[in-house]
C-alpha cells in the first residue's frame, strides 16, 4: 500500500506540452478519479504513473520512492487497460499468472493465488479458455484479476469500462467499488464518464488541457465548482449560463441582463459594482411558480417540453440564451405556455466573466483542502 | 440450391481444374514412356513405367542437388528468421526518423534485377575462394530471406496491439521478453506465411543459383533444367518426373504450415 506524490510533473512531445505542471498527492487507500474531456491529458498522466510514458520533468514518487526512471514492473503498480489487453495466445489462467511467473513464484503459490482471485471475480469456469472466447465483461474481469494477483501498491485504471455496454458498465462499476472496499488498494482511475467518477471516487481530479481545474470530493465538485469549466462539465444536462451585470443596491446586489433581474443579498459572493459575471444554474434548481415575484423569478415561454419519466425538461430562453429546467412531470407546462421560475440565491453559481473562477467566498469546504492550495499556482 | 450458388460452385470448380490439371498432367506424364507422351491424342490410359522416376533418382547429381537445395534453403530461411524478425520488430515498435528509409532500403534490394546482384556477388565469392559453395549460396540467399522476412513481418508486428505489450511491461517483463513471449507468438500466424513465402522463393530461385554455382553447390532447379539439354530428343518423361520430385518438398512444407495455421485458427474460435 502506498501513496503517490506528483511534483511539477511535466510532459512534452517534442515541442508540444501536453501536461505543463501537474501536482497531486494521492493518499494511501484513496480512490482518485481523473476526469476530463478527451485529450485533456488524463491518460497521459496515468501512463506516466505507470511508467509507459517518459516523464519530461518533475518528480514522481510512489510509496515514498522516487520512480521517475523505474521500469513499469518495478513501480509496485498494476494496470487495467481500456481494451483489456489480455494476451490472446494464452489461456485465462496463464494471463492471470503471467506476472507471477516472472517473479519465479512457486507453482503451488501461483495456483493458490490464481484460485483466490478467480473465486473473488467469479472466473473459475473460464480458466482454460482463451480470451477471445469470453465476453467483454468477462475479459475485463480477467484484466482486473491479472492486476489484483500481483497485490500491487497501486491500481491504475485507464478507462476500463468504456468498451462495455451501458448495463454491463453499471455492473462492473459496482464490482470495482466493491473490490476497492475489500482490498483498499490505492487506486487511480481515468475516465471521461462523470457518472463513473461520481460513484467511484473518494476524490475527483478534474482536468482540462493538461491542467487541474479542481480537486475535490464528488459532492464538492458538484455543489461548489470552482471554475466555469467544472460547472459546465459536471452534471447532465449541463448547467445553464447567463452573462449578467452586477450593481449595488441598498440591501444587497442586483444581477441584471436581457430579460432578467435578480436581487440577492450576495454575502457569499465577492461582488463588485459594475462587475461582469456569469451565473450558472443547474436545471433542477429552477422552481416552477404560479406568479412572478420581482427580483426573485425569471419569466419566459416554454419552447420545448421533453419527457424524461418522473420529470420533464423544459427549454426556454432568457434574452438570447437557451436555458433548461427540470419540472415534475405531473405539473408540467405545455409548449408555448408562459412559465415563471423562482431562483434561490444559495443555488446559483457566480463566476467572474474574465477569470472564469468562482466568486463564492469561504463557504466551499474544499477550500481548506491542502491539495487545492497548489491548484492553479 | 439457388442458381447463383450453382454458378458460383461451377466457377470455383473451373478455376480449381485450371490450377490442378497441369499438375495432374505432369504427374501422369512422369509415368509414361516417351512414345506415350508424344502422341496427337492425349492418353489417359497407358502402361505406367517407373523408369523416369528411377532415372532421376539414380542420378547422383539429383540427389546431391536435393541435399544442396534443402541445406541452402532451410539454412537461409532460418537465418532470415533469426535476423529478420528482430529487425522487423524494431522497425515496427521503435519507429524513428530512419525507419521509413530502412524499410525502403530493404524493399529496394528486391527492385534490382537478380543479374545486377548476381554478377558482383560472383566476383566477390570468386575472390574469396568461396564460389560454388554452400557458404556463398547461404550468405547470398540470406540477403533475400532477411529482406523478405523484414518486409512481411513489419506489418505483422504492427498489428499486435500495443496495449498487450504494455500490459506485459507492467507485468514486469523487459523489451526482449516482451518480444519473445508476447509479440512473436501473437504475430506468429502472419509470420508463418512470411516464412513459408521466403522458403518457396528460395527453393525456386534459379537465376542467382545459375550464376553462383557450377558444380558441387548446384541446386535442384539448375539440375532439373539441365535435363532438358541432353540434345534434340527431349526426354519429356524424365523432365516431368524431375518437376514432380522438385515440387514435393515445398508442397510438404506448405501442407505442414497450413496444418499448423489451421490449428492456430481453430483454437481461437469456439
Amino acid at each position: 500500500m502506498a501513496g503517490i506524490v506528483c511534483k511539477h510533473l511535466n510532459k512534452k512531445y517534442g515541442e508540444v506540452e501536453v501536461v505543463p505542471d501537474f501536482n497531486l498527492e494521492v493518499e494511501d487507500h484513496e480512490f482518485v478519479v481523473f476526469l476530463g474531456p478527451s485529450g485533456c491529458g488524463k491518460s497521459t498522466i496515468l501512463r506516466m504513473l505507470a511508467g509507459l510514458e517518459d516523464i519530461t520533468g518533475g518528480e514522481l514518487s510512489i510509496g515514498g520512492k522516487i520512480v521517475n526512471d523505474a521500469e513499469p514492473g518495478d513501480r509496485g503498480i498494476a494496470m487495467v487497460f481500456q481494451n483489456y489487453a489480455l494476451y490472446p495466445h494464452m489461456s485465462i489462467k496463464d494471463n492471470i499468472a503471467f506476472g507471477l511467473r516472472r517473479l519465479k513464484t512457486s507453482k503451488k503459490e501461483i495456483n493458490e493465488r490464481v484460485d483466490a482471485v478467480t473465486k473473488m471475480l467469479g472466473l473459475e469456469p473460464y480458466l482454460d479458455r482463451k480470451p477471445t472466447e469470453l465476453s467483454g465483461g468477462q475479459q475485463q474481469r480477467v484484466a482486473i484479476a491479472r492486476a489484483m494477483i500481483k497485490t500491487p501498491d497501486v491500481f491504475l485504471f485507464d478507462e476500463p469500462l468504456s468498451n462495455l455496454d451501458a448495463k454491463l458498465r453499471a455492473h462492473m462499476r459496482y464490482e470495482i467499488a466493491r473490490l476497492h472496499k475489500e482490498l483498499k488498494t490505492t487506486s487511480v482511475y481515468v475516465t471521461h464518464d462523470q457518472m463513473e467518477a461520481m460513484t467511484l471516487a473518494d476524490r475527483i481530479v478534474l482536468l482540462n488541457a493538461g491542467e487541474i481545474e479542481q480537486v475535490g470530493s464528488p459532492e464538492e465538485i458538484y455543489d461548489y465548482p470552482e471554475t466555469l469549466f467544472v460547472a459546465g462539465f459536471i452534471g447532465t444536462p449541463s448547467m445553464s449560463f447567463l452573462d449578467l451585470d452586477v450593481s449595488k443596491t441598498s440591501d444587497g446586489w442586483t444581477l441584471s441582463g436581457t430579460g432578467i433581474v435578480l436581487e440577492i443579498a450576495g454575502e457569499q459572493f465577492a461582488l463588485n459594482e459594475n462587475a461582469k459575471v456569469v451565473m450558472g444554474i443547474r436545471p433542477s434548481k429552477f422552481h416552477l411558480v404560479d406568479k412572478p415575484i420581482h427580483g426573485k423569478t425569471v419569466t419566459s415561454r416554454a419552447e420545448f417540453v421533453e419527457f424524461h419519466g418522473d420529470e420533464v425538461l423544459v427549454g426556454f430562453s432568457i434574452g438570447e440564451t437557451q436555458i433548461t429546467a427540470f419540472v415534475k412531470a405531473g405539473n408540467r407546462p405545455q409548449e408555448g405556455d408562459t412559465v415563471h421560475f423562482a431562483v434561490e440565491e444559495n443555488e446559483i453559481h457566480l463566476f467572474d466573466k474574465k477569470s472564469e473562477r468562482t466568486l463564492r467566498q469561504g463557504t466551499s469546504p474544499s477550500a481548506a483542502s491542502p491539495v487545492l492550495a497548489e491548484v492553479g499556482t | 440450391m439457388k442458381a447463383s450458388h450453382i454458378i458460383g460452385k461451377a466457377f470455383l470448380a473451373l478455376m480449381a481444374f485450371i490450377v490442378l490439371f497441369p499438375i495432374f498432367w505432369t504427374a501422369l506424364n512422369a509415368f509414361k514412356v516417351n512414345a506415350d507422351i508424344l502422341v496427337t491424342t492425349p492418353k489417359f490410359v497407358f502402361e505406367p513405367t517407373f523408369d523416369n522416376i528411377a532415372y532421376v533418382l539414380s542420378r547422383n547429381s539429383v540427389m546431391a542437388a536435393l541435399t544442396n537445395s534443402l541445406v541452402i534453403s532451410l539454412t537461409s530461411v532460418v537465418i532470415g528468421i533469426a535476423l529478420g524478425l528482430p529487425a522487423a520488430y524494431a522497425v515496427a515498435r521503435y519507429p524513428n526518423r530512419w525507419t521509413e528509409e530502412i524499410q525502403f532500403f530493404v524493399l529496394s534490394l528486391r527492385f534490382l534485377p537478380p543479374v545486377a546482384v548476381a554478377i558482383p556477388l560472383m566476383v566477390i565469392w570468386l575472390n574469396l575462394g568461396l564460389y560454388d559453395s554452400w557458404t556463398a549460396m547461404i550468405a547470398t540467399y540470406s540477403l533475400l530471406t532477411i529482406s523478405i522476412t523484414i518486409w512481411l513481418a513489419v506489418p505483422a508486428f504492427q498489428q499486435v496491439p500495443k496495449a498487450i505489450e504494455e500490459a506485459a511491461r507492467v507485468d514486469g517483463y523487459g523489451a526482449y521478453a516482451v518480444f519473445l513471449k508476447i509479440a512473436l507468438p501473437v504475430a506468429m500466424k502472419t509470420l508463418i506465411g512470411a516464412i513459408a513465402f521466403s522458403f518457396v522463393l528460395i527453393w525456386n530461385e534459379f537465376l542467382i543459383a545459375l550464376m553462383l554455382t557450377t558444380g558441387k553447390a548446384k541446386t535442384l532447379p539448375i539440375v532439373a533444367s539441365e535435363m532438358s539439354q541432353v540434345g534434340m530428343d527431349v526426354p519429356w518423361g524424365i523432365l516431368n518426373a524431375a518437376v514432380i520430385l522438385l515440387s514435393i518438398p515445398p508442397l510438404l512444407l506448405l501442407g505442414l504450415l497450413s496444418g499448423f495455421m489451421n490449428s492456430m485458427f481453430s483454437n481461437k474460435s469456439r
